[in-house]
């Protein structure tokens, strides 16, 4: 029973993704996959930056902290940057980032990183589409916590006082705490 | 193959000799015994006060990072003795115009001999010091990694991720945010540090588990590209949070993919300032057929 339940939460669950897309290439993909009515899932909520490498990392860090399940960010191609290097930067930068995360405990799937052109609407929904999957297979995020060990950091509910013993045998009366 | 601590200690004595007779400068950064604690110390001694050379001294027991301590008068001229790791920290500030190289009379240790109970040792990657005008000690032969990588049980790379997570947790969980690990880097130099910006606030009031965990990330991702791998910030924890194994994976993995190691020399670009176009994209999202 309990199992079936479980299996019908993770179902429902609606993962929320924050979208960091660069203003000349991502986002006008964007628009163009809305103004062509491409149908893609409505998880992520869109952030419009000027350019990926405007993206500071400790923004990423701070938005897993806040609540997302998943991050996108997506700029232009390669080459093709409108600063003509911004990506270069923001390509080395996210690798490192996406290392620590990992190596932290984040799951690989909730950071997503990818081009997406003014022209490719379609390849905007589809990306949509993937990242929604991966973060969804991976349930919702539960902060930086490890949530087994924090178990033992919770107090349980209706036990507030402390009734172990004391070490001279006596039982710490609740009055005193 | 290194030099013994008594070699170096009087090689640095000699050496310290002849350049208060030839060199000009207005301070000397040197290791050596406290006069009331008997632990080592750093010993600032400016040019026209006395100095007890049988005081100077370097033992296994010389963590400061004295390099860190150029930062607060760069317009000084100063005579610094340097571990190779130092050395490496002194080529970064160098490379991002903190000091001038002018300012700056290097002694610099070869063949250093690590420091007790510094996990950084067992992984260093530079026995000699990258610059130096003076150098107390033989030069040794550069080996590679003296230990095999994962031998290294501090390093995680081979736990899974649900370990990793479990491990930095309890880790971090212990952390009072006193920021010692900031102070003790080298590398930290700024002026206005992320923890103490209001504007915008990257971490809130209060050490909470979460936060402790959000501070540690996003100290070490300001740490590849500077990080020597001296394994001050681990040193200097009072509650010895075993930090230095993130920041050491990212020293490793950024010579992976990027062939890069910060410090080697003085007019390096550091990993985020310069970029290639062939880089590695490990882990991005390819266009699926569509």
């Amino acid at each position: 029973m309990a199992e079936s339940k479980e299996v019908a939460k993770k179902e429902e669950f609606e993962p929320k993704i924050i979208a960091f897309l660069c203003n000349w290439c991502s986002y006008a993909a964007a628009d163009l996959a809305g103004s062509s009515r491409l149908q893609y899932p409505t998880n992520i909520r869109a952030v419009r930056i000027p350019c990926t490498g405007r993206l500071n990392p400790l923004i990423v860090i701070k938005t897993l902290k806040k609540g997302a399940d998943g991050i996108l960010v997506s700029g232009c191609h390669p080459g093709d940057c409108h600063y003509i290097d911004g990506n270069y930067y923001a390509r080395r930068r996210f690798i490192m980032l996406k290392e620590l995360l990992e190596y932290a405990g984040v799951e690989p799937e909730r950071l997503n990183f990818t081009w997406c052109s003014a022209a490719e609407g379609r390849r905007f929904a589809s990306v949509v589409r993937q990242v929604v999957d991966r973060v969804k297979s991976v349930g919702p995020w539960d902060g930086y916590l490890s949530a087994d060990l924090m178990e033992d950091f919770i107090p349980e509910a209706g036990n507030p006082g402390c009734t172990e013993p004391d070490d001279k045998g006596g039982v710490i009366d609740d009055q005193f705490i | 193959m290194t030099n013994s601590y008594k070699e170096i200690t009087e090689d640095l004595q000699d050496i310290i000799e002849q350049i208060y007779k030839q060199e000009e400068f207005d301070r000397l950064l040197a290791y050596g015994r406290g006069l009331f604690s008997g632990l080592i110390e750093p010993v600032i001694v400016d040019k026209e006060a006395e100095l007890d050379l049988d005081r100077l001294e370097f033992t296994d027991e010389a963590y400061q990072m004295l390099s860190k301590y150029l930062l607060k008068n760069r317009e000084l001229k100063q005579v610094v003795v340097a571990k190779p790791c130092d050395t490496r920290a002194i080529a970064f500030y160098i490379s991002e115009n903190i000091i001038a190289r002018d300012n700056l009379i290097v002694v610099g240790i070869n063949g250093c001999p690590g420091i007790k109970d510094n996990t950084a040792c067992d992984e260093c990657d530079s026995k000699n010091p990258v610059i130096a005008d003076y150098t107390a000690g033989n030069l040794m032969p550069e080996d590679e990694f003296a230990k095999d990588k994962s031998d290294l049980k501090y390093l995680l790379s081979e736990e899974n991720q649900v370990t990793r997570k479990n491990h930095y947790t309890k880790e971090f969980m212990r952390c009072t945010q006193c920021y010692a690990c900031r102070d003790a880097c080298p590398v930290c130099y700024c002026d206005h540090c992320f923890v103490e910006s209001n504007q915008p606030v990257w971490l809130e009031a209060g050490s909470g588990p979460e936060e402790d965990m959000v501070f540690h990330l996003m100290r070490t991702m300001h740490m590849p590209g500077r990080c020597v791998n001296c394994g001050a910030c681990e040193m200097a924890c009072p509650e010895g949070i075993e930090m230095r194994s993130l920041t050491s994976h990212l020293y490793h993995q950024a010579r992976e993919y990027f062939d890069f190691r910060p410090g080697l020399a003085v007019d390096q670009k550091s990993l985020f300032s310069d970029y290639n176009e062939e880089d590695p994209e490990p882990g991005f999202l390819q266009q699926e057929g569509d």
